[in-house]
C-alpha cells in the first residue's frame, strides 16, 4: 500500500504530463513552422508555388534581399525607428497613468481610469486603425479644426507621424497594463519612509519608485517595442502605402508576388532582429542594472 | 536656490503638470472612439466634416446585410470559442507544470511558450501558411484554430501562472495528505484558487483571437474568413462608414468584456493579473 502511494506521488512529481500537451503542439506547429520557414528561405523561387521543393539549398535569397542592395535595410531601419519613437512616447505617457492607478486612494478616480484603460486595451485593432484614419483623413477632424482656425489642410495619412500616432494609440494601453504590476510591487512603505525622512515627492519618485520599478519598466518597454516594430495594419492604413514597415513588405511577398522563399528570407532576418531585441537586450540590461544595484 | 527648494518647486509644478498630462491622455484615448460613433450615424457615404447633417442607421443595415461580414462574424465566434477553450485548458496544465515543478530548462521552456508575443505575427502567419500547406492541413477553419491557439496560449499561461504563483502550496499538500487523489485536489483545491487567472486568460484569449488580422490573413480563405480580415479587405477597397457601424458593434463586445470582468473579479484584480 505504501509503495503504491509512493508510486502515485512520484508520478505526480513529474511535470511531463502537465507540460506535454502544450509542448507537443508548440513544437510541431510553431517550432515546425519556423524551421520550415528557414528551410524555405534557402530554396529557389519558382513562380506559382507556395512550397518549394528543390533539393539544393543556397543563401541566394539572403544575397538578393540583404546582400545586393540596401533597400530592405531601409525598411528594417524605418520599422526600428518608427517603432522606437512610438514606444518611447507610449511608455513616457503610460507611466503617469499607471502610477496614478497604482497609488490613488480615491475609489471613483481609480475605477474611472481602470475602465478607460481596460476599454481601450480591448477595443479591436481594426476599430483603432479605422478611428485614426477618420481622424487624420483629408476630411477628418484634425483638418476640420485646422481649416476652422484658418490654416490650410495638411495631408497626414502616409506620413511617419500618422503611423507613430496610430502606434501610440495601440501601445499605450498595453504599456500601462504592463507598468501597473512593477509600480504596485514597489513597497509603498519605502516611499512613505523616504517622505517621512524629508524627501520631496519628486525625490521619492526619482530615487525610490522609478529605480525599483526599473526591471519591470524595461520588460514592458521591450514588449511594446517588439509589438511596435512588427506592426502591420497600422502602417498599412495610416502609412497608406508610403510609409512601409517590415511586416507590410513581408506581406507583399505573399499578396503581390507570391514569392514564398523571398518572403521567408526577409522574415528570418526580421525575426532574428526582434528576438535579439526582446531577449538579448533584456538580458543585457537587467544584468547591467543589477550591477548598479537596481532590481 | 538650494537643492531642497528646487525639489519643492518641482513638486509644486509637478502636480498640475501630471494632472494635465493625465487629462490629455484620457482625451487622446476617448476622442477617436467618440468620432467613430458619430460617423457611424452619418448618412453621407463619404467622409466629410462634422457634424453630420442628419442621423441614419443605414451603415448598420449595410453591415448586417453584408453576407461576407456575417460569415466572418460566425467564423470569428467559432474560431475564437474553440481556440479559447483549447488554449485555456493547455494553459492551465502548462502553468501548473511550470510553476509547481523545478526542472532544468524551465526558464527556456517558459520563454518558448511566451515567444509568440514577440515573434512578429506576420512572420508567424507566413510560417504557418508554408508549414500547414506542406503537412496537408488545408481547411481554413482548422488552420485558423491552430494559429489562434498558438497566439493566445501566452496569455492563458501568463495569467494562470500569475495566480498560481500567488497562492499557498500547503493547501494542496494538506488535501493530498488527507487522502484526496491528485485529480480531486486539483479540481477542489487548485482550480477554485486560480479561477480568476483562468477567467482572465480566457478573456484575453478570446479578445486576442477576435483582434487578430496579421496571422489570420495568411490562413483564411473566401469561405471561412474572420470578421477582422473581412473588415480589413473592405477597408482596402471602400471607405464608407460601414466599418464605423461595425466598429460600434465591436465596441459593444468590448463593453460586454468589461461587464464580465467587473462582475467576476473586478477590473482592479484583472489588471493586477496583467498582460
Amino acid at each position: 500500500m505504501r509503495d503504491v502511494d509512493r508510486d502515485e506521488e512520484s508520478k505526480h512529481r513529474s511535470p511531463i504530463l502537465f507540460l506535454a500537451p502544450a509542448f507537443l503542439i508548440f513544437v510541431f506547429f510553431y517550432a515546425g513552422a519556423l524551421i520550415m520557414l528557414f528551410v524555405q528561405s534557402l530554396q529557389t523561387y519558382t513562380p506559382g508555388r507556395i512550397v518549394q521543393v528543390s533539393q539544393s539549398f543556397s543563401f541566394a535569397n539572403y544575397i538578393i534581399y540583404w546582400g545586393r542592395n540596401l533597400v530592405y535595410y531601409g525598411f528594417l531601419w524605418d520599422s526600428l525607428r518608427i517603432g522606437g519613437i512610438a514606444t518611447v512616447i507610449s511608455v513616457l505617457i503610460a507611466y503617469p497613468l499607471a502610477h496614478k492607478i497604482s497609488r490613488t486612494e480615491r475609489a471613483l478616480v481609480k475605477k474611472t481610469l481602470l475602465t478607460v484603460l481596460v476599454a481601450t486595451f480591448f477595443i479591436n485593432s481594426i476599430v483603432k486603425v479605422y478611428s485614426w484614419v477618420i481622424m487624420q483623413g483629408d476630411a477628418g477632424l484634425i483638418n476640420e479644426i485646422l481649416t476652422a482656425l484658418g490654416y490650410s489642410k495638411v495631408r497626414f495619412l502616409g506620413t511617419d507621424e500618422a503611423v507613430i500616432i496610430g502606434l501610440i494609440y495601440f501601445l499605450f494601453p498595453i504599456a500601462t497594463m504592463a507598468l501597473i504590476g512593477p509600480i504596485k510591487n514597489v513597497d509603498s512603505t519605502l516611499e512613505q519612509a523616504a517622505g517621512n525622512l524629508g524627501a520631496t515627492n519628486t525625490q521619492v519618485f526619482f530615487d525610490v519608485t522609478l529605480p525599483l520599478s526599473m526591471p519591470g519598466t524595461i520588460a514592458a518597454t521591450l514588449l511594446c517595442y517588439a509589438l511596435a516594430v512588427s506592426a502591420f495594419i497600422i502602417p498599412m492604413f495610416l502609412g497608406s502605402g508610403i510609409v512601409l514597415m517590415m511586416s507590410n513588405i513581408i506581406f507583399s511577398r505573399y499578396s503581390e508576388s507570391f514569392n514564398y522563399p523571398g518572403g521567408a528570407a526577409l522574415a528570418m532576418v526580421f525575426l532574428a532582429t526582434i528576438l535579439f531585441i526582446a531577449f538579448g537586450i533584456n538580458r543585457l540590461l537587467t544584468k547591467r542594472l543589477k550591477g548598479f544595484g537596481y532590481g | 536656490m538650494d537643492r531642497f527648494h528646487l525639489y519643492r518647486m518641482i513638486d509644486l509644478l509637478g502636480r498640475p503638470i501630471v494632472l494635465v498630462v493625465l487629462l490629455l491622455t484620457l482625451f487622446f484615448l476617448i476622442l477617436p472612439i467618440v468620432i467613430t460613433i458619430i460617423i457611424s450615424f452619418d448618412p453621407r457615404s463619404y467622409l466629410a466634416y462634422l457634424p453630420p447633417p442628419a442621423l441614419s442607421v443605414r451603415w448598420y443595415e449595410s453591415f448586417l446585410r453584408n453576407p461576407n461580414f456575417m460569415q466572418g462574424l460566425r467564423t470569428s465566434v467559432v474560431v475564437g470559442g474553440v481556440s479559447t477553450l483549447i488554449s485555456t485548458v493547455l494553459g492551465i496544465f502548462a502553468s501548473y507544470g511550470l510553476v509547481r515543478y523545478d526542472f532544468r530548462g524551465k526558464e527556456s521552456l517558459n520563454n518558448f511558450f511566451l515567444s509568440p508575443l514577440v515573434v512578429p505575427s506576420v512572420v508567424t502567419g507566413f510560417a504557418l501558411l508554408g508549414f500547414l500547406s506542406t503537412v496537408g492541413i488545408r481547411g481554413s477553419l482548422e488552420r485558423l484554430m491552430i494559429a489562434h491557439v498558438i497566439i493566445t496560449l501566452p496569455y492563458t499561461i501568463r495569467t494562470v501562472s500569475a495566480t498560481l504563483t500567488g497562492f499557498d502550496r500547503s493547501l494542496e499538500e494538506a488535501a493530498l495528505n488527507l487522502g484526496a487523489t491528485p485529480v480531486r485536489t486539483f479540481l477542489d483545491v487548485t482550480l477554485p484558487m486560480i479561477k480568476f487567472g483562468v477567467v482572465a486568460g480566457a478573456v484575453f484569449a478570446f479578445a486576442m483571437s477576435l483582434d487578430d488580422v496579421s496571422v489570420s490573413i495568411f490562413l483564411a480563405d473566401a469561405f471561412s474568413s474572420t470578421l477582422p480580415v473581412n473588415l480589413f479587405a473592405y477597408m482596402k477597397s471602400t471607405f464608407d462608414p460601414t466599418v464605423a457601424a461595425a466598429s460600434v458593434l465591436l465596441m459593444g463586445f468590448t463593453v460586454g468584456i468589461i461587464i464580465v470582468i467587473e462582475k467576476v473579479m473586478g477590473l482592479d484584480k484583472f489588471v493586477g493579473i496583467g498582460v
